[in-house]
């Protein structure tokens, strides 16, 4: 016996809005950034919010973060 | 005319048999909504799209046992005598008890299927990522759901590591339901102490409420430790989050005793 759930998974999938998939990362990306105005890079060990160099902020909304590892 | 015998049978043959279709209906619920997880590759919201759907349906069937009691079994019941009563809180304890069912079903299939998300998901870390520099191999963490900021142990550049979408996801949602079905046993012991003091209706002796806060701590502990364990950036949130929920609990006791 077919399962009677069957018709609204195919709803679901066949409805699903384009917002879903929209922007979807399929790939892990690595960059490393630099500096725009002094082209300096991120040191190690420094707060990554702004450039260590110059001050320039790399990053809005934070005062302070810090590398993973 | 039907006897009150005759009634009271039928009306019991009907309320197993709406017991009997809810207990099949989760069952399908859980196989196509496991089976859909797989063959969409993962696609989390759009199971739990199903699931809203399927929610739905199992609800009408709970509103069922009302809706023929009060149009055609009461009516019925009534004519014969004053037992309709007794049989009308039948209705209401099963309705009762299939909506509990419902929710602690719920509790668990979104737990089990966050599960199966995160073992799928959480394999994008083990896949290999080079430092942008100088191309050494760099570590993804496993317990860090957001831009990644590593820094090249051979070159020293700070690394931007930016995840495939599925690994991010886990961050939103999914830990949570982990966390939620790891922690069932408190859970269950907390919602069996607010239900002991609800049915006191706002007149619950104090002890009741001294052993519901240690329940309530104990699970909403475990319940952060467990999210904790999965994303390192929560343990930041740990005492805020212990704090807001010492301040709800204080407004229940507020609400409920007022």
């Amino acid at each position: 016996m077919s399962n009677p759930f069957k018709k609204i998974t195919t709803n679901a999938e066949t409805s699903k809005s384009a917002i879903h998939t929209r922007g979807q990362r399929t790939e892990t990306s690595t960059s490393s950034e630099s500096c725009k105005t002094c082209g300096a890079p991120r040191p190690k060990k420094t707060n990554l919010v702004t450039c260590d160099y110059c001050r320039q902020p790399f990053m809005a909304h934070v005062n302070f973060f810090k590398e993973d590892s | 005319m039907a006897s009150k015998e005759e009634l009271i049978q039928r009306w019991d043959s009907f309320l197993q048999k709406i017991e009997v279709r809810f207990n099949e209906s989760l069952g399908h619920a859980e196989e196509a909504c496991h089976e859909q997880l797989v063959a969409t590759t993962y696609e989390y919201d759009t199971v739990m799209r199903s699931w809203s759907g399927m929610k739905a349906q199992v609800h009408v069937l709970i509103e069922k046992i009302d809706e023929v009691w009060v149009g055609k079994v009461a009516p019925e019941m009534e004519v014969l005598g004053d037992f309709a009563q007794d049989e009308g809180n039948k209705a209401y304890d099963l309705s009762h008890k299939l909506l509990y069912f419902l929710e602690d079903f719920q509790r668990k299939l979104e737990g089990e299927l966050s599960q199966k998300f995160y073992d799928h998901a959480i394999q994008v870390a083990n896949k290999k990522a080079s430092c942008s520099q100088c191309n050494a191999d760099l570590e993804i963490k496993k317990d860090i759901f957001r831009a990644q900021y590593i820094s090249c142990t051979f070159c020293n550049t700070v690394n931007t590591i930016a995840p495939e979408t599925k690994f991010i996801k886990i961050g939103w949602g999914i830990v949570d339901h982990i966390a939620a079905l790891k922690t069932t046993p408190q859970y269950k012991a907390m919602t069996a102490a607010e239900e002991a003091i609800r049915a006191y209706r706002g007149k619950a002796p104090e002890s009741f409420w001294t052993d519901y806060y240690k329940v309530y701590n104990t699970y909403w502990s475990a319940y952060f430790t467990e999210r904790m364990a999965l994303n390192t950036d929560l343990k930041e949130r740990y005492d805020s989050d212990m704090a807001r929920k010492h301040k709800e609990f204080e407004n229940f006791k507020e609400i409920q005793t007022k």
